[in-house]
Formats: C-alpha cells, sequence, structure tokens
C-alpha cells in the first residue's frame, strides 16, 4: 500500500468517497465491492485494526479486504510491531544518573551557599532574621545544582574554612571522588537520605542480571500459543506455518473408525470428490 | 532362562526404540457461519471444508499447540471450552512415510489413521462452541527432532 495525501484523488480506488472523513460510507462501500474491484482502506486503519481501535464494522471492513489482499498482512505486521503493546520493547535505555559522590558534592554547595551556621542552642534573632535570606538562596542553590547536574563540567569551588577542595568535576557522569562531606547540625539539615533524589531503587536482582539476556530460537520450544497473529512473539519459532498444508488423498490412509452417530454404518466418507483433501466431516449445521 | 529373558528384553528394545518419539501438532481452529474473516493460514482447508459446507465462511485459528509422545503413549490437547483432544501415537514413520495415529475428537470415538509427516489431517467435529462456531481440529505428525537443531522455518 502507498501513501496518499488525504485529499489526492487515488485512480486506483474509483469508488472512494470524496470526503475522506466518511468511515461510515467507505466501510459500506469496501463491504460491498467485489474482490476484484480496486478497492483499498486508507493506511491509517491497517494502523488502527492492529491496535483495535475500529469498531466493529470498521474491522469487520478490514478483514474482509485482507481475506481478499493476503499480501497486505506483511504490512499488518509492521503495523503490529509498532503497536503501543511493544512500547517497552522500545523503551529500554535508562538515562543516566549522578552517582552518590554527585549528590554529595550539591548538597556541600547548598551548604555553602546558605552560609555559617549558628551556635546549637542559640541565635533565635539570626534564626528569624536569616529565614528568608535561607529559603532564597536554597532556591538558587538548588536550581544551581539542577543546571550543573544537567550540563557539563563546573568546577566545584572550595568547601567551608577547614575542608579539603573538591577535585573539579569532568563530566556529570564521571564524577571526581569528593571528600566526605562535614557532619550537618541537627537544626539546619536533615539527614542526608532526604535530601537525595527521589530515584525509585533498582531490584537487586536487576542490578545483578544487567542487560536482560534473551534467549535464541534454538533455546526456546513452543508447546502451546494462543492465535495473536505472527511477529508478535519476538523469540521463538512458530508453530504454525504460513499455511496449514492439508494431506492428500494418497497421503492418508484411515484404518480403523469406532462406529459413531455422526458417520453411517462402515465410517464416515473422507473423500467426496476428486481433488477433496481427506478429512472427516461430523458437523451439523442449524 | 536368564538368556531367554535378555533375548526378550533385546527384542523388545528393538520393536520400541525409546527415543523414536513423535511431534504432535494439534491446531484447533473455529468455523463460523457470521463472519467472513478467513485466516490466511488456513485458505487451503477452508476451501476444502466449504466444499461440504458453503455456509462456513470463517476460520480463524484458536490456538496451536505441540508434544512429544512416544510410540504406544497417549497425550491430550486441550482445545476450547474444556474440550479435550486425545492423541495416541500407534506405530513411528514407516516405510512409506506415514505415522499411525488414534485420535478422539469431542463428540467422536477413536479415529485410527496414518497420515504423511508434516502434513494436517482435518477432523470438524459435531462439537459447538457458546458462540455457535463450529471446532475444528487439524492434526500433524512428524518424527521428533527437538534434541537436534531444529530448521528455520
Amino acid at each position: 500500500m502507498t501513501a496518499r495525501t488525504p485529499d489526492s484523488p487515488d485512480p486506483a480506488d474509483p469508488i472512494a468517497p470524496t470526503d475522506r472523513t466518511d468511515r461510515a460510507d467507505r466501510t459500506d462501500r469496501i463491504n460491498r465491492a467485489e474482490p476484484t474491484d480496486p478497492v483499498t482502506i486508507p493506511p491509517e486503519w491497517l494502523a488502527a485494526y492492529a491496535d483495535g481501535e475500529l469498531d466493529a464494522a470498521e474491522r469487520a471492513a478490514v478483514e474482509r479486504w485482507l481475506t481478499a489482499h493476503p499480501e497486505a498482512w506483511a504490512d499488518l505486521e509492521v503495523q503490529r510491531l509498532f503497536s503501543p503493546a511493544n512500547a517497552a520493547l522500545w523503551e529500554r535505555v535508562v538515562p543516566p544518573e549522578p552517582s552518590p559522590a554527585a549528590w554529595d558534592g550539591v548538597r556541600r554547595r547548598i551548604d555553602a551557599a546558605l552560609g555559617p551556621h549558628p551556635p546549637v542552642g542559640s541565635g533565635r534573632k539570626w534564626r528569624a532574621g536569616s529565614r528568608l535570606l535561607g529559603g532564597l538562596a536554597l532556591v538558587a542553590a538548588t536550581a544551581a545544582a539542577v543546571a550543573w547536574v544537567a550540563f557539563r563540567p563546573v568546577v566545584v569551588p572550595p568547601g567551608p574554612q577547614g575542608s579539603r577542595p573538591a577535585e573539579v568535576v569532568r563530566s556529570v557522569t564521571e564524577p571526581a571522588v569528593a571528600p566526605p562531606p562535614r557532619p550537618a547540625p541537627p537544626d539546619r539539615l536533615a539527614p542526608p537520605d532526604r535530601h537525595t533524589p527521589a530515584a525509585a531503587p533498582r531490584p537487586a536482582l536487576l542490578a545483578e542480571l544487567g542487560v536482560l539476556a534473551l534467549a535464541t530460537d534454538d533455546e526456546v520450544t513452543l508447546e502451546r500459543v494462543p492465535n495473536t497473529g505472527r511477529g508478535w512473539l519476538p523469540v521463538g519459532r512458530g508453530l504454525l506455518p504460513e499455511v496449514l498444508v492439508l494431506a492428500t488423498a494418497d497421503e492418508v490412509k484411515l484404518e480403523e473408525v469406532a462406529p459413531s452417530p455422526a458417520w453411517p454404518t462402515g465410517g464416515p466418507k473422507v473423500v467426496t470428490g476428486p481433488g477433496d483433501a481427506p478429512m472427516i466431516y461430523a458437523a451439523k449445521l442449524r | 532362562m536368564p538368556g531367554v529373558l535378555v533375548a526378550v528384553w533385546l527384542v523388545a528394545a528393538a520393536a520400541c526404540p525409546p527415543d523414536e518419539a513423535v511431534r504432535v501438532t494439534v491446531v484447533v481452529i473455529l468455523a463460523s457461519e457470521a463472519d467472513t474473516f478467513v485466516d490466511p493460514a488456513l485458505v487451503e482447508l477452508a476451501k476444502q471444508v466449504q466444499k461440504r459446507e458453503p455456509k462456513l465462511t470463517g476460520f480463524k485459528v484458536h490456538a496451536a499447540e505441540a508434544k512429544s509422545i512416544g510410540v504406544g503413549a497417549s497425550a491430550k490437547f486441550p482445545l476450547v471450552e474444556k474440550q479435550e483432544l486425545q492423541v495416541t501415537v500407534n506405530r513411528p514413520r514407516d516405510e512409506q512415510g506415514q505415522i499411525a495415529l488414534t485420535i478422539k475428537p469431542p463428540g467422536l470415538e477413536n479415529i485410527t489413521y496414518g497420515c504423511a509427516c508434516d502434513k494436517f489431517f482435518p477432523v470438524v467435529t459435531p462439537y459447538r462452541t457458546s458462540a455457535g462456531e463450529v471446532l475444528i481440529v487439524a492434526v500433524m505428525a512428524r518424527p521428533c527432532t527437538l534434541h537436534k537443531k531444529a530448521p528455520k522455518g
């Protein structure tokens, strides 16, 4: 199927409605068309069919069209590969996360921006007066920390008097090993855990596995599969061939058939005419 | 006496070699008078069934299952709505290239037949699902080659 612009006429589809938004009308035309009529379905309908977004009438129209045009099954399978149900297959890349040492550096910068800490148990006047200033400094420092995490190398300024200066950070993903942070006064800083980002810890099992190693087709034996079309299993050889090939009359020999109300005495007639594939037919339609 | 017993054991082993299992594939198909969708894998089967009953216009694969069954052993294949197909392997592939099976589909008695390897033998059963679909089972057998590297296909 080739893509067309929504309003361009298609000489291969003479009975297509001029107003292409009339889906009910198009559905009706497809259902009334003969198998040899050059009727096509809009390309987006195939994608919608793969995603289960069509109503019953449109679905039946697409299925009827697919029966007459088996060559389109390949297109349908491509659409199924891009179905939202396969999103997890495409979204495998995990973004880089700063290491604990990098977050320690961020905390030290916030610390430095907040200024010197008053002695414990005193400084009520200092606290009241500097609360606004501290809050503003905290917001600025946090914004700076986010920018530092997102972008490339920055030079970390020396820490407060008495501590070793931090080393130059070469990249976000390769922070230098920083000296351990000085202990936080209990009335100014919360325990370090409360300042760490809310990243969900990776389960230990997944951390050990790393990149999931998939089995190959030779390492998987499929035993029972439901019918969900083709190409939905990324690994494993399907149980069904492209087309079920029936045995011919020369390739089947009926040896023994127990008596049954489903067939006359002597057994069922497995071949009813020349060119018939042998089968046992015991259905009775209402 | 021990010599006689050993001879009997050797003959028995030669008649039923333990590694000559058969891989049986059963395809569960539902045929309908209500819709016209035919699974591309069932085009040939649909044409043959419609020679006997033109009213069956829709054919879809409900499930497919494959099991390795030893010669002389049986296995049950779940079909649909708690129905089962029992399959017994009577003989492995013979000089005509046929494998002999006995099957017991829903609503029918035992059917024993020989069929060429890799070809399907369908049975249109009298069973109808709660949705009114006709249950068809297509059975195919081939020598079990799971211990070898399976060809791509």
